[in-house]
């Protein structure tokens, strides 16, 4: 290219007098036409180093083109001898492929300066884009937003945006800020671009708080502010929310409580405009399915409770919910505030019935010859009874309890300090006549030893009075040591009674000593005194025609 | 004459060259930073033209926007219970179990397929794998006799001259962990058995104790984590990428499979961020949602034919797995 202009500029067309006159000018296309005979006397042509870049075009030349490859020097020599020589054969086709040669290169020349500058110009106008791009990036204004934004107003944001409606149970505001706390309160703060178009040039973002869309911002452009392509500022225009409480689940919450109790949610009483009907008791017996009055329970229902929710009953006391099922549906039972249990005893034969639902033999814990137990030797076949005890508790109704014989006399029962119940066959009055004068001298002497005095005498009278080989005799022998650091005891009885006169068999029968009595008793060098309201069960046996105390238990009466 | 034209055809090559050269300068050296991040992170996802960050950036300038890698972090579990599958697979919207939607929004273009019935996707594997190329897209459905596919894990590609049959990650078919290790640790995307779509980090027997069926991992050049939506939740730390082609997967809260490709590297559209991913997804519905491989690869086939605009210009890429729509009808039982 160099070349090309030192070539123009040198002169060289001082040498050339067809260019001097100016022909090749006038008629550049057509140097070969006939008209222009001196058109191949260019002699120095050859020697110009433009033309020895071209080695294809002059590998047809005598001297392979090798003068060409000489700068300067090439130039002085061929131009002596070259034109004749190379030309001289068809001096037109030589000028024509100069030419061809020179307009080539003026083309790409100016094809490589055209592209260079398109292509400068193309980068200058994508500089310039990308400026104006980067100027007006609505995300620069966003991130300013974001910044400078102080985080009590995003609150704002999110609590406008809050619409739930609530039930009674829940303050709003507490209920915002639970949600607040456990979602937002170290959620990161984001923003995107909103999918909705906001029109009129306008662009929406959304801004994040995690996975919850707080609010939404409109960016407007600002006015006479254009950056070129399109582009401008921005400036921040609306900002509203959009908060919708997203992933904040409802549950529904089912309490079952005693009629007539109060529950209490998060401190507000549960009225009965939220009773949907009653349900059995939780956990009732069958035993209490059976009476003639079944308990119940009222059943709550409140649909949607967003926020933590605490139960309490009439106590204050803060239930724990028994579960949630997968619909979100959480259950609470609230406990009765009192539970019954009884236990009874009864000989078999003997009808038992509480609060209307009659006892089953089959329902007893245990049966067994009770008092009678060991005495075996004194019964014979068919003679002797046995005693059921039967136990129910987590009752919601406090029972009622009677009992029948078998004749359908009802019984009178002795009521145990523990609570437990106990009755008795019918008693046999004649019996009771035959035999109350053994039975009060057994009691007599037991009581007579045991409190008075502590004598041989005594000693002696009461176990004469027991069947030896007994239990009841094994006691009342070996417990003289126990009996011998209580002294100088006297009783008076307020109630004394020998009851329940029951014949087990021929040679042995059952009875009750039941009392009321002051004791007095010193041990050592104090002395206390006892109120006792105590009951005995006795067993009786004939032994040699000889009745015999064989076995006493405490009733605890 | 011919001289002429191949010097011509040279000089503009070479002045093509040039003005690229002055385009990456700009691009790279220009005054919009923006840019030269999305630049720098697009170039460095590709697998043949990664190192044109480094013309005019040096090494520091380029880790500047290089992003943080997120493959070996934690992430939070897919709850499944979030997901409640419509009893036999079917929406309300039944008859209509596929749902093939044209994406345009702005810049990004592509296509979304949606599958209601969470059981006719499964995970298709070219032929003997590992030992040799994969297969196009079209031909894997062919072999499962599918009706739609997209492309899915990523393979080696070293200079972008793989032949798609080695498999990078595990992959799980049939609920068999055919490629990949029990220990190693990987960016999973997988459906389980109830068909429900597992996103996450987590290792190869941690996969097959969530009882995943069928799944493939994948991670971006830069270490990004595929994961991007978990349970509703858009993984941010995952979306730090430029816009290329790309390839994702996602679940709607019905159980409906979210099958999508965004096309790039064309005069249409230059491609997607994994934002606009999660944008797309989210508009959709997606409670979890996991990026697949892109670029060249991503490419999606409905009823035989490639329906994207594939960006390898070379024509569909073989491919060791793709997850398959099956026929109406079939399922993965």
């Amino acid at each position: 290219m160099a070349d090309y202009k030192d070539w123009a500029r040198n002169g060289n067309a001082g040498r050339d007098p067809a260019r001097r006159s100016g022909r090749e000018d006038r008629n550049p296309g057509y140097p070969e036409e006939p008209g222009y005979p001196e058109e191949p006397g260019y002699p120095e042509e050859p020697g110009y180093p433009e033309e020895s870049s071209d080695y294809g075009e002059n590998r047809g030349r005598p001297d392979g083109g090798r003068v060409s490859n000489v700068r300067g020097r090439g130039r002085s020599a061929a131009a002596g001898r070259e034109p004749e020589e190379a030309y001289s054969a068809n001096p037109g086709a030589g000028e024509k492929r100069r030419r061809s040669r020179r307009r080539w290169r003026r083309f790409l020349f100016i094809y490589t300066a055209v592209f260079l500058l398109l292509g400068a110009g193309g980068c200058f106008g994508l500089y310039r884009y990308l400026e104006a791009y980067e100027q007006g990036r609505p995300e620069h204004v966003m991130d300013q937003l974001m910044a400078e934004t102080d985080p009590a107003e995003w609150y704002a944001y999110a609590r406008e945006g809050m619409d739930l409606p609530v039930s009674e149970f829940e303050d709003p505001e507490t209920l915002f800020q639970q949600y607040y706390d456990a979602v937002l309160r170290d959620a990161a703060y984001t923003y995107r671009k909103s999918t909705e178009e906001a029109g009129d040039g306008a662009e929406r973002y959304v801004i994040r708080a995690g996975a919850s869309d707080l609010c939404e911002v409109i960016l407007t452009p600002r006015a006479d502010s254009g950056l070129g392509f399109g582009f401008h500022l921005w400036d921040v225009g609306e900002i509203r929310s959009c908060f919708a409480m997203k992933g904040l689940e409802s549950v529904a919450l089912e309490i079952d409580a005693p009629p007539e109790t109060e529950v209490f949610i998060n401190g507000v009483a549960l009225g009965q405009a939220y009773q949907t009907g009653e349900i059995p008791c939780p956990g009732l017996t069958e035993l209490e399915s059976r009476f003639e009055t079944v308990p119940h329970y009222v059943r709550y229902r409140v649909d949607a409770m967003y926020g933590s929710v605490s139960v309490t009953d009439s106590q204050g006391r803060e239930l724990a919910p028994e579960g949630e099922s997968a619909e979100g549906l959480v259950r609470y039972v609230v406990p009765a505030e009192e539970t019954y249990s009884f236990t009874v005893r009864a000989p078999e034969g003997v009808t038992v019935s509480v609060c209307g639902a009659q006892l089953d033999p089959a329902e007893a814990v245990s049966s067994g010859p009770g008092i009678l137990e060991g005495l075996e030797a004194y019964l014979k076949e068919g003679e002797g009874y046995h005693t059921l005890t039967y136990t129910f508790s987590g009752l919601y109704t406090q029972p009622e309890i009677t009992a029948w014989d078998g004749e359908g006399n009802q019984l009178r029962p002795l009521l145990c300090q523990d609570g437990a119940l106990v009755y008795f066959l019918p008693q046999d009055d004649g019996l009771r006549q035959e035999q109350l004068a053994r039975v009060e001298e057994f009691f007599n002497a037991y009581i007579t030893y045991s409190a008075s005095a502590y004598t041989q005498e005594n000693y002696y009278a009461l176990l004469g009075c027991i069947l030896p080989d007994t239990e009841l005799y094994a006691y009342v022998r070996d417990s003289v040591d126990a009996m011998i650091w209580a002294s100088a005891t006297q009783v008076h009885y307020d109630e004394l009674s020998f009851e329940d006169f029951v014949a087990a068999g021929e040679n042995c029968f059952t009875c009750t000593v039941r009392y009321k009595a002051d004791f007095s008793a010193t041990a050592w060098y104090e002395s206390y005194t006892y109120d006792l309201e105590n009951a005995y069960e006795l067993a009786f046996v004939c032994r040699d025609g000889v009745w015999y105390a064989a076995a006493m238990a405490a009733v605890e009466g | 004459m011919l001289g002429r034209t191949l010097f011509f055809l040279f000089l503009t090559v070479i002045l093509l060259l040039a003005v690229l050269l002055g385009v990456i300068w700009v691009l790279e050296k220009g005054p919009s930073p923006t840019v030269t991040e999305i630049f720098c992170r697009s170039m460095r996802e590709t697998s043949a033209i990664r190192w044109i960050p480094n013309i005019f950036l040096t090494d520091q300038e380029i880790d500047a926007f290089k992003s943080q890698s997120t493959e070996t972090l934690e992430t939070q579990e897919v709850n499944t219970s979030l997901i409640r599958i419509a009893q036999g697979g079917q929406t309300e919207e039944e008859g209509q179990d596929l749902e093939l939607i044209e994406i345009s929004d702005g810049t990004i273009k592509g296509k979304l397929l949606i599958v209601r019935d969470p059981s006719r996707v499964i995970l298709g594997t070219s032929d003997n794998l590992g030992n040799q190329a994969g297969l196009q897209l079209t031909e894997m459905v062919e072999k499962y006799d599918g009706v739609a596919g997209i492309n899915a894990g990523g393979f080696n590609d070293e200079n972008g001259r793989g032949n798609g049959g080695i498999p990078q990650g595990m992959v799980i078919t049939d609920g068999e962990l055919v490629w990949g290790r029990t220990t190693t640790m990987y960016n999973v995307i997988g459906l389980d058995g109830d068909g429900i779509l597992h996103v996450g980090t987590m290792t190869g027997q941690e996969a097959l104790n969530r009882n995943i069926r069928w799944g493939v991992s994948f991670v971006t050049h830069d270490g990004l984590a595929s994961a991007l939506i978990i349970n509703g939740e858009v993984q941010y730390q995952n979306l730090a990428s430029g816009v290329n082609p790309r390839t994702a997967i996602g679940q709607r809260e019905d159980g409906a499979i979210l099958l999508l490709v965004l096309d790039g590297r064309s005069i249409n559209t230059l491609g997607a961020t994994m934002e606009n991913i999660c944008d797309v997804m989210l508009q959709y519905g997606a409670v979890n949602a996991g990026n697949l491989d892109g670029g060249s690869s991503t490419v999606m086939v409905y009823q035989g034919e490639i329906i994207n605009s594939c960006a390898s210009v070379t024509g569909p890429r073989n491919i060791p797995t793709g997850f398959i729509v099956l026929q109406e009808g079939q399922s993965d039982g």
